[in-house]
């Protein structure tokens, strides 16, 4: 079986903390890259050299400037996530999603404080949040890895980071985790609450919070002239086919909590906000206490329709206190229309 | 992080995920749940012993027997199936979480402490299995390996159960004072018998009574044995071997597991085994473990899963289709296949051709017996046992369906040479008893569908009428109730075929007939 530190300096990595690090435990990080190796059958040791040296070793590096005496354990937790990441194809060449490795070559090596204060849960929570990021179609996981990097200096431990980095997937577009997103949100100091969501926690804040479509912290004049107005605020699904969520049309209901769309093929709750909009799945049909949508006339929403014309087609609508979805013609996409309100009070 | 860790590496909870009652809530924390493993593997404080349990199948198909299979079959939507072969054998693709029964039912048996026998042709994994329940119930294998009794056919009942120590023996001046050296395997809560039907008959004797009353008997002393959950093993399922098992201890066992075949396609599983140099017994998580405390538990929770009305009416349906047989006596109550079989006496000589019955479609013709208390008792605490595994509170049509092939595998006596047997398709059915009965339950149910039995059963009305007490029933609501079993009986008695099903409906009628004739009685002289 190859021995995967070899007394031969890593190339590139001659004297580097990564290297001594190996170096110092070489026998046990053979043995787990051979037992790795019996689990996953595909892993390569020139692949995994490449991968330590290229993006496990800058890590180290940022680690060994300011904690030395961190080094090892940090390189123990980043070896055995690397094997497990790259024995399932989430790491290394040919990676099935790039999301966990540009999270570990462009965002952990800035966060080597809290890498040195528990480098398995912040490598392991930070990649798996930026894989579920990545799964989202309408999610942009780059720029959410772009404002963690820079919540580091903002925060003290890696609790608090963690925690920001919870409330900035939903400002980035994970609706779904509104409700407990503001509830974390809450719990952060105050200037991460204003780096997070760019207000504090008081009772303008409250008022800005109850409406899903009105933008935390934003005034009237920065609403802009479709303040008030119901406008189109998302399109979610589309055929399956194309990497959509409905085989045929889908359907709406709706309940006291919230809104689902539906075929024959399963359920998907909607969920959305003035940071953006997703589905998820929700079983093989929607909830008992659902009520269908009614058809949607269109001459009683001939205002709509002629504000935007993809609406004229007969469909389906629904809504809650806040949200208005419609589906329309033989479209697969459901429309999502709301109307962007301006904020109670304006926080400077 | 030790050699054996790949292999014991245990299924996260849940293990059986169900839809979330209630509206769904999208916990903000789940975003850091993902492909990369963030706690520690370990056990989970609180764990439900259903979850453990599964875990511990789980454990076990995945690393311990490599027992790719899906025989007991759950769907919650309509399976997919695809048809092969001359005989038009269906392959279904199961909807829900489905099992092996090699693995789950010497794990059920653990949990519900009764007697399985696994059969199946030598190397197949039998005893394996079997030392991995005993390693699940707390025993170490040095423990295991001492306790293991294996048939072969110098086994006297001394080696089996101790012997008396030499110097009580010697000094003893009455059998009160022999003092035995029991067998350390008697006080163990998993009993291994490995090649039963390699043990004498005379030996099998004195085994019995161990399993059958938990105590054993030497010289007048009694050790009295905890219960325990029995793994016995043979090559032949029929009772035959070297010896022939004595049909008491047979009718002992509770349910019967066939080691299923190795499927080739997994054959580098079996060189990973050889690489590793690594046994499954020797690397048990330690958190799929149970304790004595854990055992007696699940048995106490297994008891308390409800078994709805509506399904306990279908096996009663289902056994009473067995038992009648119309040729047998012109008693009614003696009217059973064990009267005849009583007498010794050759099934064809009965006439049993000549009651006119659509043998093709009489239940009870493809069976030479009923089934016994033992039977019925052993069937619903395996039924519960399977919705216990599953998590479920309440039992399932589909639990007592995938179940009672398995329990009464050995309790019904099938009769090849009934008709039904040479029917298109039906001839796999002699050797395949799990299908065959299986088979005999679906007919079961069609035919209990078709006399609406649900909505229409005179005999289950007038039985909770009876139920509910005599208590202030006056005379003429008494006159009333008899004359209602009579005219049912005198409707039944007129030109209909007499199947097995409608033979304890009649007895339960004499019964109640019985019941308030005498109640009746008793009026009459209270008010005389």
């Amino acid at each position: 079986m190859e021995d995967v530190v070899t007394t031969t300096p890593v190339e590139g990595a001659n004297e580097s903390a990564l290297a001594g690090a190996l170096e110092r435990d070489r026998e046990r990080y053979n043995g787990r890259f051979a037992l790795a190796r019996r689990k996953h059958r595909s892993l390569d040791g020139e692949h995994f050299l490449e991968h330590l040296r290229d993006v496990v070793g800058p890590i180290v590096e940022a680690v060994a400037d300011a904690h030395t005496e961190r080094v090892d354990a940090v390189t123990l937790a980043l070896y055995d996530l690397s094997l497990d990441l790259m024995g399932s194809g989430y790491l290394g060449r040919g990676a099935r999603n790039q999301a966990i490795p540009t999270l570990w070559q462009l965002v952990l090596p800035g966060l080597a404080a809290f890498m040195a204060e528990q480098p398995k849960r912040v490598a392991a929570s930070l990649s798996n949040a930026a894989y579920n990021l990545s799964l989202e179609p309408t999610v942009d996981e780059g720029a959410w890895m772009k404002d963690v990097a820079g919540l580091a200096t903002h925060c003290t431990n890696a609790d608090d980071l963690l925690a920001g980095a919870q409330v900035l997937a939903w400002r980035h577009g994970m609706a779904h985790y509104r409700s407990s997103a503001i509830g974390v949100w809450k719990e952060l100091s105050g200037p991460l609450q204003r780096v997070t969501l760019g207000l504090e926690v008081n009772l303008k804040s409250a008022l800005d919070l109850e409406n899903p479509w009105q933008r935390p912290g934003q005034s009237f004049e920065q609403a802009g002239e479709q303040a008030g107005r119901l406008q189109i605020v998302a399109r979610l699904g589309g055929f399956l086919g194309f990497g959509g969520a409905f085989m045929t049309p889908p359907s709406l209901a709706a309940t006291a909590d919230g809104l689902f769309a539906y075929d024959e093929h399963g359920c998907w709750s909607i969920h959305a906000d003035c940071f953006g909009a997703t589905l998820q799945p929700a079983g093989p049909r929607p909830p008992e206490d659902a009520h269908d949508g009614s058809t949607l006339d269109p001459k009683s929403w001939e205002h709509l329709i002629k504000a935007h014309p993809e609406l004229d087609a007969p469909g389906q609508v629904t809504a809650t206190d806040h949200t208005l979805a419609i589906v329309v013609g033989h479209s697969h996409k459901v429309i999502l229309l709301a109307e962007v309100a301006a904020s109670a009070g304006v926080e400077t | 992080m030790s050699d054996y860790s790949q292999f014991q590496q245990v299924s996260q909870a849940p293990t059986r995920p169900r839809e979330e009652e209630g509206p769904r809530r999208f916990d903000v924390a789940n975003l850091y749940r993902g492909p990369a493993g963030v706690e520690e593997a370990g056990p989970v404080e609180g764990l439900a012993l259903d979850e453990k349990l599964r875990q511990a199948y789980f454990w076990i198909t995945n690393h311990g027997i490599i027992s790719p299979f899906y025989d007991i079959e759950y769907n919650e939507s309509v399976a997919k199936s695809y048809t092969f072969g001359d005989q038009k054998v269906n392959l279904t693709l199961p909807s829900d979480q489905s099992y092996s029964s090699y693995v789950l039912l010497p794990l059920l048996n653990l949990a519900a402490r009764k007697r399985c026998l696994l059969v199946g042709g030598p190397g197949r994994g039998k005893t394996v299995i079997a030392i991995l329940m005993g390693v699940l119930g707390g025993y170490t294998l040095k423990e295991l390996k001492r306790g293991i009794q294996h048939g072969q056919p110098q086994m006297t009942i001394a080696d089996l159960l101790g012997n008396p120590l030499p110097s009580t023996l010697v000094s003893a001046q009455s059998m009160a004072d022999v003092k035995i050296a029991w067998r350390q395997w008697l006080g163990m809560r998993v009993k291994i018998i490995d090649e039963y039907n390699r043990i004498p008959t005379r030996t099998q004797s004195a085994l019995l009574t161990v399993m059958a009353d938990d105590y054993a008997e030497i010289y007048d002393q009694i050790y009295e044995c905890p219960e325990a959950a029995w793994y016995l093993t043979a090559n032949d399922d029929a009772g035959g071997g070297t010896y022939q098992v004595i049909e008491a201890l047979r009718d002992r066992i509770d349910v019967v597991v066939k080691a299923l075949h190795f499927n080739t396609r997994f054959l580098s599983d079996l060189v990973v085994r050889i690489e590793e140099g690594i046994k499954p017994e020797e690397v048990v998580p330690a958190e799929i473990i149970f304790t004595p405390a854990e055992l007696d538990k699940m048995t106490r929770d297994i008891r308390r899963v409800e078994f709805p009305a509506r399904l306990r009416r279908r096996l009663e349906f289902f056994s009473s289709n067995f038992e009648f047989y119309e040729p047998g006596a012109r008693q009614f109550e003696y009217m059973t296949k064990d009267t005849v079989k009583l007498a010794d006496l050759d099934w064809h000589s009965m006439g049993e051709s000549e009651t006119g019955k659509d043998a093709t479609a009489d239940l009870g013709s493809q069976t030479h017996n009923g089934l016994s208390v033992r039977a019925l008792m052993t069937s619903i605490f395996f039924v519960k046992a399977m919705a216990y595994f599953r998590g479920d509170a309440v039992v399932s049509f589909e639990d007592m369906r995938q179940m009672l092939p398995f329990v009464l595998h050995d309790k019904l006596v099938q009769n090849a040479d009934s008709p039904f047997f040479d029917q298109v398709g039906h001839g796999a059915l002699r050797a395949d008893r799990v299908s065959w009965i299986r088979n005999l339950f679906d007919a079961s149910c069609r035919e209990y569908d078709r006399l609406d039995l649900d909505r229409e059963d005179i005999v289950a009305t007038l039985g909770e009428q009876l139920e509910q007490g005599l208590e202030g029933v006056t005379e003429a609501e008494v006159r009333q109730r008899l004359v209602s079993i009579e005219r049912t009986l005198d409707k039944w008695s007129k030109g209909r075929k007499f199947y097995g099903h409608m033979y304890d409906d009649v007895l339960k009628l004499k019964y109640m007939h019985q019941r308030y004739t005498n109640y009746q009685r008793w009026l009459k002289w209270k008010t005389s």
